[in-house]
């Protein structure tokens, strides 16, 4: 009961987050919420299932340009249904390229996801009549009128901010009730030990792509708000970079929780706007602090900072004997 | 369309190339046989091999010397690498270890972007092999023959320490089974701290005899690091000399992709390398499954 009222207050606040900030702090929020998504469905591979991939970008891309093309050659598709179709496109893309990469473990899984992520990359690069390659494709959302006759509009930075935030918080549900169904349960198994759950019965296959399929299709809807936002969608929205990026936020915060990679990518995009104004030199420092975190905490800030943490433990000093008997 | 000498020509670039990347992706391959770790940060000293030519060129003047720093310093990177880093978080499995090498190359390609500024670096061909000759119907480079004969004498050196002395025995034993030879009593962690360091030699090697043909570039990292993979997927894990045949290989598809298909170049290397992890993941001449 006061678990659901936490939550509930919480995402009232964020709601209410457009009265406080200022224009410059509500865009920097839009990216964080959408990119958010983007490292939690990244961590549905990786922390749930063990699949690393180096080439997540290509379905969050495969979003963005789903609804520049749709409101390319179709005019105003309203947005709910443009999303659906960009969640469909990126299903379609996930499935095609799971079918082929979750059949391979580690580093083999790694490779082959980012050569189809590059496969990807260079056809939005050179296929120039349809996504204009590098000039990018522009982006326009139409303005989505509300039941009550509300009209909100793209252009508005808390007019997108609250359309994206209900978005996200859909996808985020949805995320949440799919790992915890038995199918989410199986996929934790496999990432422990993928043959035992072969002997155990499991259609090892069959659940790695469903899992992946999902991740993929949340991400294409993560991959359209970011298009939609940017107005742009460029081959920079599936290449290496974006790949890259994700890893780290969703390292950074953390892959043992579920909203780890959010606070992770919060903190990344904060920092690198914090560094970018000290450095030009801020991807040295990100790189630095990434391979400082892999080496002494790999849990990330969760890890620092949750259950069991160093930091609750530090706090709990003075009665180590009741956490044991526990 | 094109005369044979432009087929022959370009053959010959292809080779050049393909050499390069054998120097690069030998150490690479060796090291996952061993270890399962694909080391990312390799290509990072490949492009520190290239830049500290440029720098020991640029104070000395003095080519030759830059074979011999590069390789000694970019050495000792690497095994400070393997015995500071990667062995400290071997427990947790090898997507950390993976995920460290790469936030190590992240590192250093910004690193190099710092030291010696975002831009192409001019290193200047040593005298001796300055101008070109007649070759096959045409004028051909003499440094890239350089590279040719050299990278081949580094390629039967190392054939002939793996195929005819001791450390090669165990260097091979341990890529097939790294666990038996352990229990042989052979202290494999301390040949993998060898191989690892050898082989980041070898990339800074590559990165010196690089640099006067492909100048110092900050992405020339991350252009290698694509195309070494390629290579070690093609060529099996662990497989020295599928990853020659493979460096050979993209060398001239790279080469001739550009005549033929200038447009789809990048993607073949992608496809081929898909299509092998697909139906073929141990490698074209990979043994092991």
């Amino acid at each position: 009961m006061r678990r659901s009222a936490l939550i509930v207050a919480a995402i009232a606040l964020l709601f209410l987050a457009p009265f406080g900030l200022d224009t410059l702090q509500l865009r920097v929020a839009i990216e964080i919420v959408y990119f958010g998504l983007f490292a939690v469905c990244f961590n549905l591979l990786f922390g749930y299932s063990g699949m690393l991939s180096f080439g997540f970008a290509s379905t969050f891309g495969v979003g963005g340009y789903a609804v520049g093309l749709i409101w390319k050659h179709f005019g105003a598709v309203p947005l709910p249904l443009a999303l659906v179709i960009a969640a469909l496109a990126g299903a379609v893309v996930g499935l095609v390229i799971g079918f082929f990469c979750v059949r391979l473990r580690g580093t083999y899984f790694s490779l082959l996801t980012l050569a189809f992520s590059q496969f990807l990359f260079a056809v939005a690069l050179k296929w120039r009549d349809v996504t204009r390659g590098d000039d990018g494709l522009t982006v326009t959302p139409p303005d989505l009128t509300l039941p009550g006759g509300f009209v909100l509009h793209m252009g508005n930075a808390s007019h997108f901010y609250w359309f994206e935030l209900a978005i996200v918080l859909i996808c985020l549900w949805l995320a949440w009730r799919f790992i915890r169904t038995p199918l989410g349960n199986a996929a934790l198994l496999m990432r422990e030990n993928d043959e035992r759950a072969a002997f155990l019965g499991y259609n090892v296959f069959g659940t790695k792509l469903i899992v992946f399929t999902f991740a993929s299709t949340l991400a294409a809807v993560a991959g359209a708000l970011f298009a939609s936002f940017q107005r742009l969608v460029s081959p920079g929205a599936l290449d290496l970079q974006m790949s890259t990026e994700v890893v780290f936020m969703a390292l950074f915060g953390g892959t043992g929780a579920f909203l780890g990679p959010f606070l992770g990518t919060a903190a990344y995009i904060l920092l690198q706007n914090w560094l970018a104004k000290t450095t030009e030199h801020w991807p040295f420092v990100i790189g630095f602090l990434f391979v400082v975190m892999i080496l002494f905490m790999h849990t990330g800030l969760v890890g620092l900072f949750g259950r069991g943490g160093p930091i609750q433990r530090l706090l709990r000093l003075h009665r180590p004997a009741v956490e044991e008997s526990r | 369309m094109f005369g044979l000498s432009v087929y022959a020509t370009q053959a010959l670039h292809g080779m050049v190339y393909g050499m390069l990347l054998f120097l690069v992706s030998s150490g690479l391959t060796l090291v996952f046989g061993m270890m399962g770790i694909l080391n990312i940060a390799h290509a990072a000293f490949y492009m520190l091999g290239a830049y500290l030519a440029y720098t020991t060129v640029a104070a000395t003047g003095n080519f030759w010397l830059s074979l011999l720093v590069a390789p000694l310093v970019v050495g000792f990177l690497g095994a400070a690498v393997e015995r500071g880093l990667l062995r400290r978080i071997h427990r947790y499995g090898h997507a950390y270890e993976l995920l460290l090498t790469f936030g190590l190359f992240y590192m250093t390609a910004e690193a190099v972007r710092w030291i010696w500024g975002n831009y192409t670096l001019q290193v200047p061909t040593p005298e001796l092999l300055t101008g070109s000759i007649p070759l096959l119907g045409s004028q051909y480079p003499v440094y890239r023959l350089f590279i040719l004969a050299f990278s081949g004498l580094i390629c039967l050196a190392m054939a002939t320490v793996l195929l005819r002395t001791r450390v090669g025995i165990i260097i091979r034993s341990a890529v097939a089974d790294g666990e038996m030879v352990s229990a042989l009593g052979i202290n494999t962690p301390l040949v993998a701290l060898g191989v690892f360091s050898v082989g980041a030699a070898l990339a800074a090697v590559a990165g010196v005899i690089a640099a006067p043909f492909l100048q110092a570039d900050p992405a020339m990292g991350a252009a290698i690091l694509v195309d070494s993979f390629v290579v070690v997927v093609l060529g099996g894990f662990g497989s020295l000399l599928g990853a020659l045949l493979a460096s050979l290989m993209i060398g001239e598809l790279q080469s001739f992709g550009v005549l033929w298909f200038p447009a789809f170049a990048m993607v073949f290397q992608f496809l081929l390398m898909a299509a092998v992890l697909v139906l073929r993941p141990q490698g074209l001449f990979g043994e092991k499954g």
